[in-house]
């Protein structure tokens, strides 16, 4: 079967999404999907855009370069985003579908000939219930579940984080490969921002009932008994809004809780960075963007150990990961006192922007492309390795990376390096995910490359679902300048590269 | 990214141990801590020096984890390893491979409360010159081997699981293995013993 898509300028690939950024309710999967297809337009690919028409809003129209067709409401959307799909599927080199409960079931319109990536955020089980009656929630989570199934069958699954995979083998069983795409961010700068004098939670996200706003109200006071001048800043809008106003009421917190609503992004983020801690207590998230976001200004986290949530929380370093609502209030209360200290607080700053800058849009786009890339080159010649969750990772110096031709590597694979060191380029070090292997088979890819596998010269090690983030490049077709690169890094410092 | 710690890397290099208890696992986050608990207390009773090798079969639940952090709050050796190829069977061989004990367990139950003694009664006979040695009925089947003997056996033949009973056959590459079935008809006593000498 020939190749479609390769990642090269000039492709077209279609991104299904229910809502798109300028809906009402857009979030954190509105945001990926605009930032990506921003980068991919930049990298020269045709992108289209096809999503939900809210009322008053154009049925075409271009954001950042890609071209975005509306059709449908929130129901309706389904079956003319597939015939659409089906008028327009020979022009098509690549889709991600994304599934945001309900997927677009794109391959019943495009058959094997277009290479199909499932995009999951998170699992939608438990909130087809909060937001639906029966049967309307049942048939939700049968066709989220079985309906994925059948419908994508092996096709290549992209989540978000290692929470979100664990997920979808678990909660909805499907069989395909599943590789971490985690959110990017944009770099937040808030020039001469300061820490508000007094211990202030500062939260962003929506007002919706998953996101459980109304825990983080009830231990509000309980915290302001040893705090008394906490306050809590809520930036976000949703249906909830009016259940939380009438809870704060009850609660008695008015003075210390504001509501702000959906705010402009620079006055956003300058009430973040003023903040000493932001909190999330969402039941259910692909990745806590608005936790990572907070982190690239220095700002900590108390987070639940929900799905997502805890992946993009490295707990006692850039913030704590707790275990049960019912400990919310004690975690805020010794956060809070132990950042009082500005020293301290300076130090879980330094960590927390460490941590969120390798989360880049950059790396999340070419993940997707080596995704797309991948599932192309599966669908085109199908390999009979079984499909298997584990992943390698190999930890070697600058010298014997250069030995590598990343082109033979696999779309799914990953590269990592530190920045050089300009006193010692030659003490640099790489890394490599390998997906689907182990460690012996990792041991004899080296080997054939003629790559030492011996500790200490390079390690190798099974992968922890941490090591699944924050990698910069793929592997794959479009990786040769790394060896070239390393080959650089390795000369400069033996000296030989200033030759 | 994190650098994780010397002894959670390359754990392909088994330490050296007289007994390893071999786990092979898929996505157990939730039972693993218990079954490492129950399976580690004895060990350390044991007479022998003896560790654990978790073979994990491709888990997308954080099994691994779990074990890391089980490894670092218990005095046996506990190492990790990953095995791509599928099946109960493969990942034992793994296990068995990278393995540098002299004996190598596999148990259906990792509980081992209650038996020690025969885990302790097993290394004795094999130390008495018997290669293979299974303990116990379907289901509580616990089978301790010469790690040689082990790789042998597996190169030919991959079990399905825990409770398999070595096949011996009539053939020139198991010539001279002996093994000792130990079976119960009783929970508890060791009623019948079956030596088979090649």
């Amino acid at each position: 079967m020939k190749r479609r898509y390769r990642g090269t300028p000039g492709e077209h690939v279609v991104w299904l999404n229910f809502k798109d950024g300028s809906h009402p309710y857009g979030g954190g999967a509105e945001e990926y999907m605009h930032q990506v297809t921003a980068r991919m337009v930049d990298a020269g690919q045709r992108v289209t855009i096809v999503t939900s028409r809210p009322r008053g809003a154009a049925r075409r129209t271009h954001v950042r370069g890609a071209a975005v067709r509306r059709m449908g409401n929130a129901y309706t959307v389904y079956p003319l985003a597939l015939l659409w799909l089906l008028r327009n599927r020979r022009a098509i080199d690549a889709i991600v579908d994304a599934c945001n409960g309900i997927p677009f079931f794109s391959p019943l319109a495009v058959g094997r000939r277009v290479p199909v990536v499932v995009l999951i955020h998170h699992v939608h089980q438990a909130m087809f219930h909060q937001h639906f009656r029966f049967p309307v929630a049942q048939i939700g989570r049968w066709i989220e579940r079985v309906g994925n199934r059948v419908v994508y069958g092996v096709r290549t699954i992209a989540v978000v984080s290692p929470s979100s995979r664990t997920e979808v083998r678990k909660v909805l069983g499907l069989i395909g490969p599943v590789h971490v795409a985690a959110n990017g961010q944009e770099p937040l700068l808030v020039p001469g921002a300061t820490r508000s004098e007094v211990p202030r939670i500062v939260c962003v996200g929506r007002l919706a009932p998953h996101k459980r706003w109304d825990l983080l109200l009830r231990a509000l006071p309980r915290i302001a008994e040893l705090i008394p001048d906490v306050e809590l800043h809520l930036v976000g809008d949703g249906p909830c809004r009016a259940e939380l106003t009438a809870l704060i009421a009850e609660l008695g917190i008015g003075d210390r809780v504001t509501l702000h609503g959906r705010l402009e992004n620079s006055h956003r983020n300058r009430l973040l960075a003023a903040g000493w801690l932001t909190v999330c207590t969402s039941e259910v998230e692909g990745w806590g963007l608005a936790v990572t976001e907070a982190m690239s200004l220095g700002v900590p986290a108390v987070v639940l150990a929900s799905p997502g949530l805890r992946d993009c929380v490295r707990n006692q370093l850039t913030g704590w990961v707790v275990a049960r609502p019912q400990h919310l209030a004690g975690q805020i209360t010794s956060a809070l006192i132990e950042l009082e200290d500005t020293a301290v607080a300076a130090l879980w700053a330094r960590r927390c922007r460490a941590w969120a800058g390798r989360f880049t849009w950059d790396a999340t786009t070419d993940r997707l492309i080596g995704l797309l890339a991948g599932e192309d080159a599966r669908r085109a010649n199908p390999d009979q390795r079984e499909i298997c969750d584990l992943s390698t990772v190999v930890d070697l110096p600058v010298h014997l990376a250069a030995r590598i031709d990343y082109t033979r590597l696999s779309d799914v694979d990953q590269v990592d390096w530190d920045l050089p060191d300009p006193a010692d380029a030659g003490s640099m070090r790489v890394r490599l995910l390998l997906a689907g292997y182990d460690e012996c088979d990792a041991t004899a890819l080296l080997q054939r490359a003629g790559v030492d596998t011996e500790p200490p010269t390079t390690w190798i090690w099974v992968a922890r679902p941490a090591d699944l983030l924050g990698w910069k490049r793929v592997a794959g077709q479009r990786a040769a300048d790394l060896r070239t690169y390393f080959k650089h890094q390795a000369g400069v410092g033996t000296g030989m590269g200033r030759v | 990214m994190r650098q994780p710690l010397v002894e959670q890397r390359s754990q392909l290099r088994a330490l050296t141990v007289d007994l390893e208890l071999i786990l092979a696992v898929c996505n157990g986050e939730d039972a693993i801590r218990e079954q490492l608990a129950a399976a580690t207390t004895w060990l350390l009773a044991l007479g022998v020096a003896a560790g654990v090798a978790v073979v994990d079969r491709g888990s997308s639940d954080r099994t691994i984890e779990a074990v890391d952090e089980f490894a670092v709050r218990t005095l046996v050796p506990v190492r990790i390893l990953g095995c791509s190829a599928s099946g109960w069977g493969a990942a034992a061989l793994r296990g068995v491979r990278t393995s540098r004990a002299r004996f190598v367990v596999f148990t259906e139950t990792p509980d081992l409360a209650g038996r020690i003694r025969e885990l302790d009664h097993a290394v004795r006979v094999l130390d008495g010159g018997q290669h293979i040695v299974c303990l116990g009925p379907a289901g509580r089947r616990l089978t301790v081997l010469q790690r040689a003997v082990a790789e042998l056996l597996f190169s030919d033949e991959l079990p399905d699981d825990a409770g398999f009973v070595p096949r011996l056959r009539d053939i020139p590459r198991h010539a001279g293995i002996r093994m000792a079935a130990h079976g119960s008809s009783r929970a508890t006593a060791v009623d019948a013993t079956l030596v088979r000498s090649r």
